[in-house]
């Protein structure tokens, strides 16, 4: 045989390839297989023997795309070699892995120059294993960086917590103080009115009364004890407002569908809060038989809505119902509910109708609530 | 050394057309619209590349995909790009969002094919004038200062030539700079250029 002629090139010439841990096939320009290393023949399944003189195009279809046989005469022409990434043609030769998947290759097609000819070395890598481990990275860091937010959202809100705790406090002592001052003051009027009983009773009385103003002071400060203490977290509003019915003693209370599956980011005493709005509908709204709560979620933020049927706010109290006041022994006030609320960036007004109803609207910022099956919208 | 004007115009039309060709290619692996915008071409000595400052590559810090070749006149063609610029380029051209400021052995991969698909149809462009074909070797792909990749990359190429051609990537209405270095062995820049000339006589 001619040195030189086609018949030359013998699959013998490249049984080196054999010995290497990636697939290689050699073609000729007009695309026929002339040697077939056994790594492909061991991921294909297909045989040398099968394979040699035979046109890889219509072996391997996946060969003819465009992007990839386009690219294949600037080899042919001895110019340069191509590179395929697996993002791209993670298929160039397919081939099953043990568990029925595709394996993932990166490819690259070299001139080589044999037999005065020039030929195509297809080298195909499998990169399964890379891609796994960098998909697996990948969400490894979603995961951390969601957790990472999460935190730091908790630690700014238990910081504005304390902020607000710290202030409560405040406040709060210096009430006590001075109902403690108004007491001592009421004892020392009874000393001196020793003989005179309608006196020391009324004296007595009013003592009684800043006893009972001290002991609501005791029970807020109590009350706000877990903000310091405790991260806001997220609530499940359907566990919330069935805690709040019990609290409040109304079960007369109908949720929107979207209601299910809807979580909020809030404070500590989520419960009590909705139980506060449950009372006020009972105390204040004088007529209202039941509360109706739903959830509109918008583009960047949602609105719950706790609405009743009393006999709602005039216009001109709108703003004074949040005034600071004490509440009562059994619930927090609206200012407390405002400024708590406030922590994790919810905002509270009331936009019912006089006469028709009290409307709250908590405006929840979009990375403090979360949805599930039951919500449209 | 001095260059004719001529010369210089035909090999900024010898890299548009490979420009051009792999802006093609680029489109049909991808699925997206992908323009090319026609290089902007400034040939300097090697001894001023350490010294093209980043306000024409865009950075310090470089990502480089490099293939070298040889034959009639050989050296170093490579596509550098900021890190970040390279890091926008393979998430638009792969339509994923990394979500990191680095790149990952994937996108790497991505990155030395896009690079191998631009040096190949520029330097096809260009070899198509050539009686002798180049030889290339296979796309690596680095990051580092400038300073580093003129003295430890570009070996042995000390005393001669590089063209800079600046070109835009226009990908889904993001403008993204990336430039061709082709880093030319002694004499090779002028061999190629002669070589320019006589076609174009």
């Amino acid at each position: 045989m001619e040195p030189g002629s086609e018949s030359a090139i013998e699959p013998e010439d490249f049984a080196l390839f054999d010995q290497l841990p990636s697939g290689i096939a050699i073609i000729d320009e007009d695309y026929t297989i002339r040697f077939w290393n056994r790594c492909l023949e061991y991921w294909t399944g297909r045989k040398r023997e099968g394979l040699l003189q035979k046109n890889i195009l219509e072996e391997f279809p996946s060969l003819r795309q465009p992007s990839v046989i386009a690219r294949f005469p600037q080899v042919f022409s001895g110019e340069t070699p191509v590179y395929f990434s697996s993002r791209f043609h993670p298929h160039l030769i397919p081939s099953l892995l043990p568990d029925g998947s595709l394996r993932v290759e990166k490819g690259s097609v070299l001139p080589v120059k044999r037999a005065g000819k020039i030929l195509a070395m297809v080298v195909i890598e499998d990169v399964t294993d890379l891609n796994i481990q960098v998909t697996g990275l990948h969400r490894m860091r979603v995961i951390a960086e969601n957790e990472l937010a999460e935190r730091k959202k908790a630690e700014e809100s238990l910081r504005t917590a304390n902020a607000k705790l710290s202030l409560f406090s405040d406040v709060t002592i210096q009430d006590i103080r001075n109902q403690l001052v108004a007491a001592r003051g009421f004892n020392h009027m009874i000393g001196h009115s020793l003989e005179d009983l309608d006196r020391i009773r009324m004296f007595s009385a009013k003592i009684d009364r800043q006893l009972e103003i001290i002991e609501k002071y005791v029970s807020l400060i109590l009350d706000f004890e877990p903000l310091g203490k405790e991260p806001p977290r997220w609530y499940a509003m359907r566990d919330a407002i069935d805690q709040a019915k019990l609290l409040a003693q109304f079960p007369d209370v109908i949720e929107g569908p979207e209601i299910e599956g809807l979580e909020i980011y809030a404070p500590p005493l989520l419960d009590r809060i909705m139980a506060n709005f449950l009372d006020n509908a009972k105390r204040h709204g004088r007529t209202a038989t039941e509360v109706r709560i739903s959830f509109l979620p918008e583009d960047s933020s949602g609105t719950l809505v706790i609405e009743d049927n009393g006999q709602g706010v005039p216009a001109d109290k709108k703003e004074y119902i949040f005034g600071k006041g004490l509440g009562t022994k059994t619930k927090l006030s609206l200012y407390h509910t405002r400024e708590l609320l406030a922590i994790t960036g919810i905002s509270i007004r009331e936009t019912g109708v006089d006469g028709k109803g009290t409307r709250f609207e908590l405006r929840i910022p979009g990375d403090c609530f979360r949805t599930g099956p039951g919500v449209t919208g | 050394m001095e260059f004719d004007e001529d010369a210089q115009d035909a090999l900024t039309e010898l890299i548009n057309i490979g420009v051009g060709r792999a802006a093609g290619l680029l489109n049909e692996i991808t699925g997206s619209n992908i323009r090319l915008s026609v290089p902007e071409i400034h040939l300097i000595p090697f001894g001023e590349l350490a010294g093209v400052n980043k306000t024409v590559l865009g950075s310090d810090l470089l990502s480089t995909v490099m293939q070298e070749f040889h034959g009639q006149f050989s050296g170093v063609t490579a596509l550098v790009f900021p890190p970040d610029s390279a890091l926008t380029l393979v998430n638009l051209l792969s339509g994923e969002e990394s979500g990191t400021d680095s790149m990952d052995a994937v996108q790497v991969e991505t990155m030395k094919e896009v690079g191998n698909i631009i040096i190949n149809a520029v330097m096809g462009s260009i070899s198509n004038i050539l009686s002798e074909n180049l030889s290339f070797s296979l796309p690596v792909y680095f990051e580092g200062q400038l300073s580093t990749i003129a003295t430890d990359r570009f070996r042995g190429m000390q005393d001669d030539w590089v063209v800079i051609a600046k070109t835009q990537f226009l990908i889904e209405s993001k403008k993204i700079e990336g430039t061709i270095l082709l880093v030319f062995e002694v004499g090779s820049l002028e061999r190629l250029m002669e070589c320019i000339r006589k076609t174009h006589s």
